[in-house]
């Protein structure tokens, strides 16, 4: 039985209030304005309540929630949309998502943009909060129809109960009454013994659109009288444009402008591009001039991979600016008992989204629109005003599903292409970077050199540890605000010492960690995981290299000595127990390696044999995570997994071979940077350590893990310790 | 003039004989399901049937194609999802899901010659294809249970 409908009339005129005046903006953690005001997606003014930035219930009961991070894989379309529909109490077979930009409240930092594995956790109680908000006015609203005393109502699926009174309403039949209340400051939360949805593998809203070829991606938008573009830059980093004639790409049928676009940003070449009807046609006329253009190779023509290594040893092997110190470790290594002097090296990475390099832009007075899946809404917003010389107000941003992020798309190079191209052309124009453009032109993960002394005591313990990591920074040219100052006022980037300070593992009272900004001028990025990819890399191997000296089990080893025995000692005991560490299987053998990334603890266990180059061949792959409460368990492990397999195949064969300033063509396309295949895969088996603590991130940690445990299994193996990846 | 089935309807299309497939599909018939990764078949996400088997449209000149019967992932579960498509979902497979097209048509041609294959046909079958997300383990598990409930 439900209670009288709302009049037409008073669902007009609550509507009419909820069109404009009840923004609840629920802002999120360190927030503070929005460096740019776009436009907010805009809601008719006669659908439906909408008491905050994140949902609006319509009169048909349909439930829409705005979504303020880019869906790149990582499943945010559903496990954000959970938080709000949790504490509304939603059907959730009613919600439908929407991309969301403009509103304060979207942003992080005074930035709206999708990286750093922090969405879910930064996003768990600004959203839990708005739905719960929203509840609060559906329940007023049915409370003040029947004359009830909300405290008796309960919700569930989109409904207001009564059960002494024996009715109920839906939502949609309440939404304009609601619209007319005032939105509470902090409405209760659930407790998680009473959620529905939270901490349930509830299926990707995104699934079936992906398996029906229905996902629009940046590389497929459409829109009328939109060409195509596809982009030739010099062979070198630092190149220019001496001279080029079009003529070559014109006379191909289809091919319909050639345009030079100059450098619109840091560590961005100049360009030609061929635009033309369709990318066929533009990718002929681009090979047909390819071979004319006259190019300056820029000051660092003569640089390659051997040079490059050479340098960053020569720089390792000295001090460097300091960038975290406890103890005396200069002193202190003198004394250790045993000790060790070793170098690593970690090669630069492609970071190889799936998607090559899109975006799509029309530029004319007055007004922008942007077309690209991005993972930095914000970014793209301020250079679209820039660049189209308009008001941040005039600019509309139609975010893609995007294929592939892993931080590439943070960087909004190639949507600066195509504001160029469609400023100069006054069209729509569609820009895509073919596979070679797309890796010879990446942000890559830096190269780095890494020498570490470090030495155990009498008791075998860890007693001193001397850690100088050689490396490029983003920070020198796009990012300064990134840049830091160190202890002893030199300037470093924390970015390249993160993993080997505040977040390092284990109680080593002698610990000093120098990072020298190596400035090679090869252009670098953030690939899926940052730092942390090189250096856990080392550190896990060190600490290794100590448990061998001292003759210990490299996970018993770890155990006892962990800065923080109580949570992640429960990571290794969970890992221990699930991957079998004390019984191996015969003919294979174990490696272990832990990180803290970013609060999540996370351990893996790989098991493996030797094939007949000495390549390792990963068998199994067991992880133990501490991400405290999991709000999706199956998009949990979907991260896990994939991230893990991310790392090996860094780990087995990922490196791009630098010559002649640029990229070399043996490392060009995907026939010679070696991706992870599907015949390479062991199976991944992930474990989580039960929690209720808020929410740490997912996206990245299991990256990091997974080639040190790999190398650390390939020693136990074979005696011989490698200390360059890849390994295979 | 470029004749190519597609889906089971015939076009005429006023292409260059050496267009790829994969050009045809997406900028001349509007079909974007079938994705660009590479564009020298080393990542197979390009994936179409051609006369059954899975083949990279990046590397088939359309003028090639003359009486064939082209399948692309939107025709593949035009009259409803199919088997390989549903599994997809229920196995939780696709991440950023830009593969997955590709994926789709390789799956489901193996399945088609082979109805129930061992880890090693599978390994064989799907090696071409690359994810970047690494959704295999999962792959893997789609295509063992839609080998089985096709047998039902």
């Amino acid at each position: 039985m439900t209670g009288p409908a709302l009049s037409r009339r008073s669902f007009i005129l609550s509507a009419a209030g909820a069109g404009g005046a009840l923004v609840l903006g629920v802002s999120l953690p360190a927030g503070s304005a929005s460096a740019a005001a776009a436009v907010p997606a805009a809601v008719p003014a006669d659908s439906g309540f909408t008491p905050n930035a994140w949902l609006t219930v319509f009169p048909d009961g349909a439930v829409e929630i705005a979504l303020h991070k880019a869906e790149m894989g990582q499943g945010v379309m559903t496990a954000l949309p959970m938080l709000v529909a949790e504490e509304l109490d939603a059907d959730w077979r009613r919600i439908s998502v929407r991309n969301a930009y403009g509103d304060p409240a979207y942003g992080n930092f005074g930035f709206q943009f999708t990286f750093g594995s922090m969405s879910v956790a930064s996003s768990f109680l600004p959203l839990r909060t708005a739905g719960a908000a929203a509840r609060a006015m559906l329940v007023e609203a049915a409370a003040q129809q029947w004359g009830a005393d909300p405290a008796t109502l309960t919700t569930r699926d989109g409904m207001v109960v009564d059960a002494a009174g024996g009715r109920e309403a839906s939502y949609g039949d309440l939404a304009g009454l609601a619209a007319a209340l005032t939105p509470p400051e902090n409405p209760p939360l659930k407790s998680p013994a009473d959620f529905v949805l939270l901490g349930t593998p509830v299926p990707r809203l995104d699934g079936e659109a992906k398996s029906t070829g229905a996902a629009r991606y940046g590389v497929d938008v459409r829109e009328p009288d939109m060409l195509t573009a596809v982009v030739l830059r010099p062979p070198t980093f630092a190149g220019a444009i001496k001279a080029f004639d079009p003529a070559p790409a014109l006379a191909v049928p289809g091919v319909r402008h050639v345009v030079e676009i100059s450098s619109h940003g840091p560590d961005i070449t100049p360009a030609l591009a061929v635009v033309a009807d369709g990318f066929w046609p533009a990718w002929k006329g681009r090979q047909a001039i390819a071979p004319t253009v006259e190019w300056d190779l820029g000051p660092n023509a003569e640089q390659d991979s051997a040079s490059l290594l050479a340098d960053f040893t020569a720089r390792a092997a000295q001090p460097g600016p300091l960038a975290f110190a406890e103890g005396t470790a200069e002193k202190a290594i003198a004394r250790a008992a045993r000790q060790l002097d070793v170098t690593y090296v970690t090669p630069f990475l492609a970071h190889i989204t799936m998607e090559p390099m899109s975006a799509a832009a029309w530029v004319r007075p007055g007004a922008v629109d942007v077309w690209t899946g991005t993972q930095g809404q914000s970014f793209v917003l301020m250079q679209a005003a820039k660049m189209g010389n308009v008001d941040p107000s005039q600019v509309t941003l139609h975010q893609q599903y995007l294929g592939c992020g892993l931080g590439r798309r943070a960087e909004s190079d190639v949507v600066g292409d195509a504001l160029a191209i469609s400023a100069q052309l006054g069209i729509p124009v569609k820009v895509i970077w073919p596979r070679e453009e797309d890796i010879a032109h990446d942000f890559f993960r830096p190269m780095s050199v890494q020498r570490v002394q470090a030495g155990i005591d009498s008791d075998d313990a860890p007693f001193a540890w001397i850690h100088h990591t050689v490396a490029d920074s983003a920070g020198v040219t796009r990012f300064p605000n990134f840049l830091a100052t160190g202890p002893e006022g030199e300037e470093i980037d924390p970015f390249q010492a993160a993993g080997l300070t505040d977040s390092f593992m284990y109680a080593v009272p002698h610990h000093r960690v120098e990072s020298t900004i190596a400035r090679s001028g090869v252009p670098v990025g953030f690939w899926r995981g940052v730092g942390e990819t090189q250096n856990i890399f080392v550190a896990e191997s060190v600490m290794d290299e100590l448990a061998a000296l001292a003759g210990a089990d490299p996970l018993q080893y770890r155990r006892d000595h962990l800065a923080d025995p109580v949570r992640a000692g429960a990571v290794l005991d969970l890992l221990r127990e699930k991957s079998g560490w004390d019984s191996p299987a015969e003919g294979f053998a174990r490696g272990v390696a832990i990180a803290n990334y970013g609060g999540t603890l996370v351990a893996a266990a790989i098991e493996a044999s030797v094939g007949e180059n000495g390549a390792p061949l990963p068998r199994r792959i067991v992880l133990a995570v501490d991400c405290g409460f999991v709000v999706n368990p199956d998009i949990a492990r979907q991260q896990v997994e994939g991230g893990a397999l991310f790392g090996l195949s860094a780990a087995l064969g990922e490196r791009v071979e630098i010559a002649n300033g640029g990229v070399a063509p043996a490392t060009g396309n995907l026939d010679g940077y070696r991706l992870l295949r599907f015949d390479e895969a062991p199976p991944v088996e992930v474990h989580f350590v039960p929690s209720e603590a808020a929410p740490s991130g997912l996206g990245e940690p299991s990256v990091v893990v997974v080639p040190p445990a790999l190398a650390n299994a390939l020693f136990a193996l074979t005696g011989e310790r490698r200390r360059e990846l890849p390994l295979g | 003039m470029v004749r190519l089935t597609v889906n089971g309807v015939e076009h005429e299309l006023d292409i260059p004989g050496d267009t790829p497939l994969l050009w045809a599909l997406r900028d001349s018939l509007g079909l974007t399901g079938t994705k660009y990764g590479c564009g020298i078949g080393q990542c197979h996400a390009c994936a179409v049937h051609v006369d059954g088997a899975a083949v990279p449209s990046c590397l088939v000149p359309a003028e090639s194609l003359a009486g064939k019967e082209i399948v692309t992932i939107e025709g593949l579960g035009a009259a409803g999802l199919h088997p390989v498509q549903r599994t997809w979902i229920a196995e939780g497979v696709a991440q950023c899901g830009y593969c997955q097209s590709g994926q789709i048509m390789a799956a489901s041609a193996l399945l088609a010659a082979n109805p129930d294959p061992d880890d090693e046909a599978i390994d064989a079958a799907m090696r071409p294809n690359l994810c970047r997300c690494a959704t295999y383990g999962r792959i893997r598990a789609a295509i063992h249970l839609a080998a089985k409930e096709q047998a039902q």
